[in-house]
């Protein structure tokens, strides 16, 4: 069953970081955007984008790492979740996920990652998006790069 | 289908989960030498420390074993495999057979044969009895203890008895993880060692350890130094075990030579973890990476060739993370081109003494190698995944450290071609072109080139 993924629109992307500070309020109750498990790095005048967010993946990098086994795959909703209660902060799934997705909370030396607000029926950081750029959608559909040009080979 | 698995590790716990998901009706079988239930190895050291209680050590939740219909042998060592009659022989003299075998007995570490070494407070640290066995040791005699070899497990022994309350002494030959790190990296974990509080001796060797009463009473080093010391804690490099498999016909190099099915010799026994030697990616020959993620990939893949799906596994890379204080200490691949027996390594770093850190990119002929990220983890993990994949990264090699819009973009465009499922052929390199350079040439230029040339200060060389 393919996975629903919360990703970002980078046309429509402003860069506010938003909705890392709702995640950080709706999680951890501080309005810290270094807590949020999503950041999309949009940097508008040097036109580039970078989506540190969970894809919620097939394989995970992140399960094969942690080494208490609290990350885990649920077979049922598909979701990759972490529990915060045994995590140790070895930080081998900020070392092992490919996409920078899952983050570092070094005062209380535990990972932080997206659980896509299992409990809520839309994630946070997708309702208070302003400008409607991240949505929760079957498949992470990115449009044509028109940032990156190509590098030219010297002759 | 019967599939007996030896060890009850990472590995297992990875090979169980697969074969669960291609086969519900075989019968699994895990031997374990341990009498506990599947822990976590890592943790541990995270138990000496204090951190957490012996109720969070599992690895998986108590149901395990019942939720994947293992039968689960624990407490008996398998001594002998009989390859062509299928069956595993315990220390019991009992008999279990198989029609698919798992041989992931893990690795140990080799006690050095010196005098004294069989003395009480001598131990290794590697299992849960070592931890139990340590922290009763500290608890009722000394409150100094030396643990020998600077390598992953002696910095997290040192680590743990130190957030313990004990007085650390850390004897290391050469460097501190000189197989994993490069010298500036050492230097700087040594220094964040030292403000830890843990004295670092560099340069000897362990001669003896000396008893009293059939205690460690101290050791005595190779220059004739004496330690006092309650503890010793050695942890000098870890081998595979490979008593079981030897003289039985399967092939063995450093490791258990598998192929990319992680087959052995006989194609219905497999190895995984730190037993088997995989292909090791950035150095394109067969190699052991004794690390806790690919120890459970390993499992996964030969998981499900076990049960009959064709996975194939597309190597393995060396990855350590340690945390030494607050600062996050992460090594990939090979990081001291030095130490390699090749030659034509290129490597790119970035320090800041202030802040300790030191970033550095091993490359050649335009492929990441390895990578050393102290400090600040910047993007490791994509890192890792450049070096995984081996990607043509001639292009943003000044990129990386500096993480600036050619990296995002580089990264945004390779995630792009794989979710459309295509493959980039991306230049060797990229080099800046010039538009000065063309100004020696003055055929080519053009009218407004001439006109700007012409007004442009004389006798600047351009």
């Amino acid at each position: 069953m393919p996975q629903k993924q919360i990703y970002a629109r980078p046309a429509l992307c402003t860069g506010c970081r938003i909705c890392a500070n709702a995640c950080s309020v709706y999680h951890h109750g501080v309005a810290n955007p270094r807590l949020g498990a999503i950041n999309i790095r949009q940097n508008l005048f040097e036109r580039y984008e970078f989506q540190e967010l969970c894809r919620h993946c097939e394989n995970p990098p992140c399960v094969n790492a942690c080494m208490v086994g609290c990350i885990t795959k649920d077979d049922k909703t598909g979701l990759v979740l972490h529990d915060r209660k045994r995590c140790v902060g070895c930080w081998m799934c900020v070392m092992a996920c490919p996409y920078g997705a899952v983050k570092r909370d070094v005062l209380n030396k535990v990972a932080i990652k997206c659980d896509q607000c299992r409990d809520r029926d839309r994630p946070v950081c997708v309702e208070v998006c302003p400008t409607g750029a991240l949505v929760l959608d079957l498949r992470e559909d990115v449009p044509q790069e028109p940032f990156f040009t190509e590098p030219t080979i010297a002759d | 289908m019967r599939y007996v698995i030896i060890g009850n590790s990472a590995a297992a716990v990875g090979a169980v989960e697969s074969i669960r998901k291609v086969d519900q009706a075989g019968q699994v079988v895990i031997i374990g030498d341990e009498p506990y239930h599947v822990y976590s190895r890592p943790l541990i050291a995270h138990f000496l420390a204090g951190e957490v209680g012996d109720d969070r050590l599992a690895y998986r939740s108590a149901d395990f074993y019942e939720r994947m219909q293992v039968q689960a042998v624990l407490g008996y060592k398998a001594t002998r495999i009989d390859l062509t009659g299928q069956q595993v022989y315990l220390a019991n003299e009992k008999a279990i057979d198989f029609d698919r075998l798992l041989i992931c007995t893990g690795s140990c570490v080799t006690k050095p044969n010196i005098k004294g070494i069989d003395l009480r407070g001598v131990t290794t640290f590697q299992k849960l009895t070592d931890a139990y066995y340590i922290k009763n040791q500290s608890r009722s005699k000394s409150r100094r203890a030396v643990v020998v070899g600077g390598g992953f497990i002696g910095l997290r022994a040192a680590q743990s008895l130190r957030e313990a309350g004990i007085d650390v002494a850390l004897l290391v030959r050469s460097r501190v993880m000189r197989r994993v790190l490069d010298a500036a990296g050492s230097a700087l974990v040594e220094s964040l060692l030292q403000a830890e509080g843990i004295e670092i001796i560099k340069g000897r060797a362990l001669q003896e350890i000396q008893g009293q009463n059939g205690q460690v009473a101290g050791i005595i080093l190779d220059d004739g130094r004496v330690e006092a010391c309650g503890i010793v804690v050695v942890a000098t490099g870890v081998a595979p075990n490979l008593d079981l498999v030897t003289n039985t016909g399967v092939q063995i190099d450093k490791g258990i030579l598998v192929n990319q099915y992680l087959q052995t010799t006989y194609s219905n026994v497999f190895a995984a973890g730190d037993v088997a030697q995989t292909y090791d990616i950035p150095r394109g020959i067969g190699f052991i990476n004794a690390n806790w993620p690919n120890a459970h990939e390993q499992g996964g893949v030969a998981g499900f060739n076990m049960a009959g799906a064709r996975v194939p596994y597309h190597g393995s890379i060396g990855m350590n993370v340690i945390s030494i204080g607050a600062v996050p200490v992460v090594a990939l691949g090979i990081t001291d081109p030095a130490s390699e027996q090749q030659a034509g390594y290129e490597q790119k770093t970035r320090t800041n003494k202030q802040q300790n850190i030191y970033q550095k990119l091993v490359f050649k002929d335009n492929r990441l190698k390895g990578a050393i990220f102290i400090g600040d983890l910047g993007l490791c993990g994509a890192v890792k995944e450049l070096i995984r994949e081996q990607t043509l990264v001639g292009i943003i090699k000044d990129s990386i450290l500096s993480e600036n819009y050619q990296l995002y973009g580089f990264l945004r465009k390779k995630r792009q071609a794989q979710l459309e499922g295509r493959s980039i052929q991306w230049p060797e390199t990229y080099v800046t072109q010039n538009p000065y350079r063309k100004s020696f040439n003055e055929a080519s230029w053009t009218e407004r080139e001439r006109d700007e040339r012409k007004w442009s200060p004389q006798g600047v060389t351009q």
